[in-house]
């Protein structure tokens, strides 16, 4: 055997290695949130939107957008048929790399997730709604976390009383604003791995697509005559 | 118009006529049916029938033209199997006429004086030339017989020379100086002085296999077995000229005489066996059997050359990548169906609904026409039905104040617009609305639109 057989023989043995290190969601409030400071390869997330689901979705394709490695596909599985293109381009993705699935039935769906979890060539599997067992769910995990791909679901509140199988679960409630120029959005972490259950963020999403966390307004410090007021042999206390 | 029958051309309908002239010809009580010309599809017919000619003669090619229209069929060699021409010449209109067709035909010493015999003479259905009075038939043919260029004939129509006995009077010479080589070309061409080789037409080869059964099947692992075996000779076969299966078909024939077929369709050429049966095995699964299967006939309907790459030690990540990504879209398509698997295209149509189309993964499709805009001025999900909505109170800027839908009351808090948006007339039934981005107090973000021809509201798209 030749030299050269002998290394493909060798490379080939090994599993293509996964990159462990987490990378940012383009927002350092939000990395702090997730189990790993940031978005891993391999990792399920599960978001769940308080009024809809398109509140959800809306952050998290901003936040996937940064997990698109190159040459990496997304693979967009909606079977409501409602993403609409001209806002995800708005949102910085390229649509010739985006692969959009419209399956019809919800056994189709699960089918679909599971097929993308395990292509090397698909980075993100983004699904809406998808309704299946803790046995599907499992499965999709360890499916991401052996080729490496990013699973992201997204559901409504009808999701929240089951269990997480995902790495977070994070809820996603958009708040009034009144401001043409961005969106106010609150997410809360409600499950986790590694902590951070029940931590919150305030968030802003802009119209072009970036996410800016408001600073926290706190009242203005002032002085407050205590120890005066105490020592005033005038005060009497009941 | 291409091309007119004879029921057409009773009422003047010709050739190269505009489509309103033959409209405006036909009488009212009458319809005039038209059908899309498709050139593909005539060719393949043609194909068909050079096929078909061959049991006449081993030379059978179509007319080197673009969009061809006639066999051409290389006799020679081949009268000793015939008592005569006249007999070879009735078989051959006889084979055709079986199959529905009617012929013109003519026999010649050279291929261009038999084109123009069967194109351009009129006073007989089918000739044999070799008599001297032919060759007066011969040179009383228009120019155009000739098969030269439209824009020669029209300049030596306007010199007076309309027939090709006047053309032979001609000096060559002077001939070859006023209009090229070409003219002069296809005369000698005509005469036979020069001779005009013909290609034969090979019909592409068939990659196909079949199993007929002694006794009638219905166990299922038997016939997966089958079918398991026969793509295994299919891409034994392919594999030996270097080619990659792009579609395949399975028939399988019933005892009740019906034919179930399952196709798969990858958009790639592949030999990758595991692939493919996994892909039958997905058809498989969606089939119902009613009845026991007599024969399974397998055949690779589309084929194409295998992409050579060269092999490095350690492959990249894009090439893996999207290597790995069309096995995927044939998979997804083979399950859900080519159209549940797709990519997005941008069209220029303002109406929201038409403004995108949705593309097969199979087909190579890039998005189009991309006008960026802010990620909130539209948004993220579009209805495929606009919801009706009932409204309350118009504020001054004629968005209303509260909002109901499925029976629920939502109060706006915040909006922005209006935006116009028309359809183009020329698109079919004009649509005019006036969109309002509104914010409603539960904190939810809806795109809205007035209908302006009724008034009426509807819900499209939302963003939370």
């Amino acid at each position: 055997m030749s030299t050269l057989e002998n290394l493909r023989q060798q490379l080939g043995k090994q599993k293509p290695r996964i990159t462990q290190n987490a990378f940012s969601t383009g927002c350092a409030e939000l990395d702090r949130l997730l189990p790993h400071g940031g978005l891993r390869r391999g990792c399920v997330m599960e978001w769940v939107g308080s009024k809809s689901l398109c509140e959800a979705a809306l952050i998290s394709l901003l936040v996937m957008q940064q997990a698109m490695a190159d040459a990496q596909t997304l693979l967009l599985i909606d079977p409501t048929q409602s993403l609409y293109a001209p806002t995800l381009v708005s949102m910085g993705l390229d649509l010739d790399r985006v692969l959009y699935v419209t399956p019809r039935s919800k056994r189709d769906v699960l089918w679909a997730c599971d097929q993308g979890l395990r292509c090397p060539a698909v980075g993100v599997v983004f699904c809406l709604q998808p309704e299946g067992d803790a046995t599907t769910f499992r499965r999709f995990q360890i499916a991401a976390e052996d080729h490496g791909t990013i699973g992201c679901f997204v559901f409504d509140q009808r999701r929240q009383p089951h269990r997480c199988w995902g790495d977070v679960r994070l809820g996603v409630e958009s708040l009034p604003r009144g401001d043409d120029d961005a969106m106010s959005l609150r997410v809360d972490v409600q499950r986790s791995t590694r902590g951070h259950v029940g931590d919150y963020l305030m968030l802003e999403v802009t119209s072009q697509g970036q996410f800016h966390v408001p600073p926290v307004r706190h009242k203005k410090p002032y002085s407050l005559r205590l120890v005066s007021a105490l020592a005033d042999s005038a005060t009497r206390f009941a | 118009m291409f091309d007119a029958n004879s029921r057409a051309a009773r009422f003047g309908v010709r050739r190269d006529m505009p489509l309103a002239e033959a409209h405006s010809l036909v009488l009212s009580r009458h319809r005039l049916a038209v059908f899309p010309l498709e050139p593909d599809q005539n060719r393949r017919a043609l194909e068909q029938l050079a096929v078909i000619a061959q049991a006449f003669t081993p030379v059978v090619c179509l007319e080197e033209v673009e969009h061809p229209e006639s066999l051409c069929l290389d006799l020679s060699g081949t009268s000793g199997l015939w008592n005569h021409e006249d007999e070879q010449l009735e078989a051959i209109k006889h084979q055709f006429h079986t199959l529905g067709y009617r012929t013109r035909m003519a026999v010649a010493h050279s291929l261009g004086s038999a084109w123009a015999l069967a194109h351009y003479d009129r006073d007989a259905n089918d000739f044999i030339i070799g008599g001297r009075n032919d060759q007066q038939r011969l040179g009383r043919l228009p120019i155009e017989s000739l098969r030269i260029e439209p824009s020669d004939a029209s300049l030596l129509r306007r010199l007076g020379i309309k027939a090709i006995q006047q053309l032979l009077k001609l000096d060559r010479s002077s001939l070859k100086r006023r209009l090229g080589d070409r003219v002069g070309m296809r005369l000698s061409q005509f005469l036979g002085d020069v001779h005009e080789q013909l290609v034969p037409y090979r019909s592409p080869e068939r990659f196909e296999k079949e199993f007929q059964c002694e006794q009638a099947l219905s166990h299922q692992p038997s016939i997966e077995h089958i079918i398991r075996s026969l793509l295994e000779d299919v891409l034994a076969a392919l594999s030996n000229r270097q080619l990659g299966l792009v579609r395949l078909r399975i028939e399988l024939r019933c005892e009740d005489r019906r034919i179930i077929p399952l196709e798969i369709d990858l958009g790639f050429p592949t030999l990758d066996q595991k692939l493919l049966w996994n892909l039958c095995l997905l058809k498989w699964e969606q089939l119902q059997l009613l009845s026991a299967v007599i024969s399974i006939h397998l055949e690779a309907t589309q084929t194409q050359r295998l992409l050579q790459r060269q092999s490095s030690l350690i492959s990249d990540e894009r090439s893996r990548s999207t290597g790995a990504l069309q096995p995927l879209i044939a998979k997804l398509s083979a399950r859900l169906g080519k159209n549940a698997v797709s990519r997005f295209r941008i069209t220029p149509d303002p109406v929201p609904e038409s403004s995108v189309q949705l593309i097969s993964a199979m087909e190579v499709g890039n998005a189009e026409m991309i006008v960026k805009r802010h990620l909130l001025q539209r948004p993220l999900r579009l209805f495929q039905r606009a919801e009706a909505l009932e409204v309350m109170g118009l504020s001054d800027v004629g968005v209303p104040r509260r909002l109901f839908l499925n029976d629920q009351c939502h109060d706006v808090i915040h909006a922005w617009g209006p935006e116009r948006i028309e359809s183009a007339w020329w698109r079919g039934p004009m649509q005019r609305r006036d969109y309002y981005r509104v914010e409603t107090s539960q904190g939810r973000r809806w795109w809205i639109f007035q209908r302006l021809s009724d008034r009426s509201w509807y819900l499209q798209g939302e963003w939370a």
